[in-house]
């Protein structure tokens, strides 16, 4: 890999993860330097897109130095390590307040998250808190506590949610890397939106003890990144068996970074076909189809297909999203209102009128629809692509609707096209492929069978070999 | 929508719920539910049987990194 030969500010930034990774383990850069470069920009970029909660400078400088010591010494962790990361602000550290977006905790964390703990057994600098909707349960980064978060690509435009804070500092390369949380989308969606890399791991795979929790069955915790290879090295550092999430199966972690290759020949590719995916405007379908031509270049086979029952899938992800985040905001609704938005309230009040017998049917039908849904796409398909966004990215004034029905109906034209891999617990990895007539970005999905993360990155990282679109930056500073 | 009470509904809520929703919002929330209740249930009907929904798990992993007949 080159390196930069002046290690200025904006040079280091522009590294990816990987790469500064493999620059602070050669020591041809301290991790310190990186470090003070990704504050200088979250800094600079902070009173714009408004992407971190907190930032802990002292604590990242001073977790740099000791980085820098460890590997003089000859103790190099891994690629994270000395790479500054930050995460959506849902994650227990202790002495700090994980507050999901919300106002309505005050009592500092006695552990660590999991993935935190992975994290920083890898090395990597934890930088600061990044912002989220409300209890992570809107769509476009809005947020009336903290303050939105703006589209690094135009601050005039929604950064998409939950996890918009940790799309929007990857994309303006304020940090290397980021965490967000999925139960509908919410990595996705925002990855999408502001072009980076967001990956929605296989239900289980990644630990969530430690973790605010959105909804008990569908949560999923996964990277955000410039790059597919930056995604995989931290997927790597977090995924497998978690003694403290009985959800987490003790099956192997394959080496992500390993499976990666620059060409795609022998992958089947299955383009999904048929509604709702037809169902993007022609901005979209346009991007969808150069980046057809550009799997096809590598060596993919590229085949329609159809999958079956994705509209009912959606509807049975809602009635477990639903109930669920019922149940965990239910004692703040009843003893606290006037500390929630109706935003937050109003997106999981239908939870109050599913009765148990639905909500346990959904449960029950999920394990046959899972297998129906797996040997019927891949049993045909190696991957699936489909679309990530139906339009381009709107700007804030388009969502500014009094009618909060009006803003989820706009979210679910895209969450069509997310929701029902959270239903099934199955991967899926959003990944940009260019640009709309607004200058925004748009993204497709790749779909994987549970546990088939590795090939997903497989295909993007050949994309990616490819194409351009990740290496563009928005011009904030 | 019509033939939905919001004024039943938001008593609903507030009797077995604890929760004060007026009724013309009781009238869009049970718009939505009731509908995502009925595709549950047609969903559920559209089976011989239901198995504990913890089979839920053993299928994930049996399907782990799935690969196609070539």
């Amino acid at each position: 890999m080159s390196l930069p030969l002046k290690e200025t500010s904006l040079a280091l930034n522009d590294l990816s993860l990987a790469q500064a990774g493999d620059s602070i383990r050669r020591r041809d850069v301290t991790a310190l330097a990186v470090t003070e470069a990704a504050l200088a920009r979250a800094e600079a970029v902070q009173p714009k897109i408004n992407c971190f909660l907190r930032i802990d400078k002292e604590a990242a400088l001073e977790a740099a130095d000791r980085a820098d010591a460890e590997i003089a010494a000859g103790n190099w962790r891994g690629p994270l390590h000395g790479v500054p990361l930050a995460h959506k602000d849902v994650f227990d550290r202790e002495g700090h307040v994980a507050t999901a977006g919300a106002i309505l905790f005050d009592t500092p964390a006695t552990s660590r998250a999991t993935v935190m703990s992975r994290f920083d057994d890898a090395g990597a600098t934890y930088m600061g808190a990044l912002n989220l909707d409300e209890f992570a349960a809107g769509g476009t980064g809005a947020n009336d506590h903290y303050g939105r978060t703006h589209n690094p690509w135009n601050t005039d435009h929604i950064s998409g949610g939950s996890s918009g804070g940790s799309a929007a500092c990857v994309a303006s390369r304020a940090a290397f890397g980021a965490l967000g949380g999925d139960a509908g989308g919410s990595v996705r969606i925002p990855a999408a939106m502001c072009g980076v890399i967001g990956l929605k791991p296989t239900f289980g795979r990644v630990s969530r003890a430690g973790t605010a929790p959105r909804t008990f069955s569908i949560d999923c915790t996964g990277p955000m990144t410039r790059t597919a290879e930056d995604c995989a090295l931290m997927l790597q550092a977090i995924a497998g068996h978690d003694p403290r999430d009985p959800t987490t199966p003790d099956l192997p972690v394959p080496d992500y970074h390993a499976a990666l290759r620059s060409d795609l020949k022998g992958v089947r590719v299955g383009v999904a076909v048929g509604s709702p995916f037809d169902q993007v405007d022609p901005d979209i379908a346009r991007l969808l189809s150069d980046a057809h031509d550009a799997l096809r270049d590598l060596g993919a086979e590229l085949v329609d297909i159809t999958v079956p029952d994705v509209m009912r899938l959606n509807d049975l992800q809602q009635i477990l999203g639903k109930s669920e985040a019922a149940v965990i905001c239910g004692r703040w609704m009843r003893e606290r209102p006037g500390d929630m938005t109706f935003d937050a309230i109003s997106v999981v009040q239908e939870g109050l009128l599913m009765p148990a017998t639905r909500y346990l049917e959904s449960k029950a039908l999920r394990a046959p629809l899972l297998e129906a849904h797996v040997r019927a796409v891949f049993g045909a398909v190696d991957v699936l692509f489909a679309p990530a966004l139906a339009g381009a990215t709107p700007s804030i004034a388009e969502t500014d609707f009094d009618d909060q029905d009006q803003v989820e109906e706009l979210f679910t034209r895209s969450a069509r096209f997310t929701r029902f891999t959270n239903y099934l617990g199955t991967p899926s990895l959003s990944v940009p492929c260019g640009f709309t007539g607004n200058g925004l970005p748009a993204a497709f999905q790749l779909h994987g069978p549970p546990f088939g993360e590795a090939r997903l990155l497989t295909v993007a990282h050949a994309y990616q070999g490819a194409t351009d679109h990740h290496a563009q930056a928005p011009q904030l500073i | 929508m019509s033939d939905i009470d919001g004024d039943a509904i938001s008593a609903w809520l507030k009797q077995h719920q604890d929760l004060d929703v007026t009724p013309e919002r009781a009238k869009e929330i049970a718009t939505i539910a009731f509908r995502l209740n009925s595709v549950t249930l047609d969903a559920a009907m559209g089976q011989d049987s239901l198995d504990d929904p913890a089979r839920y798990f053993r299928t994930l992993v049996e399907l782990a990194d799935f690969k196609r007949e070539t």
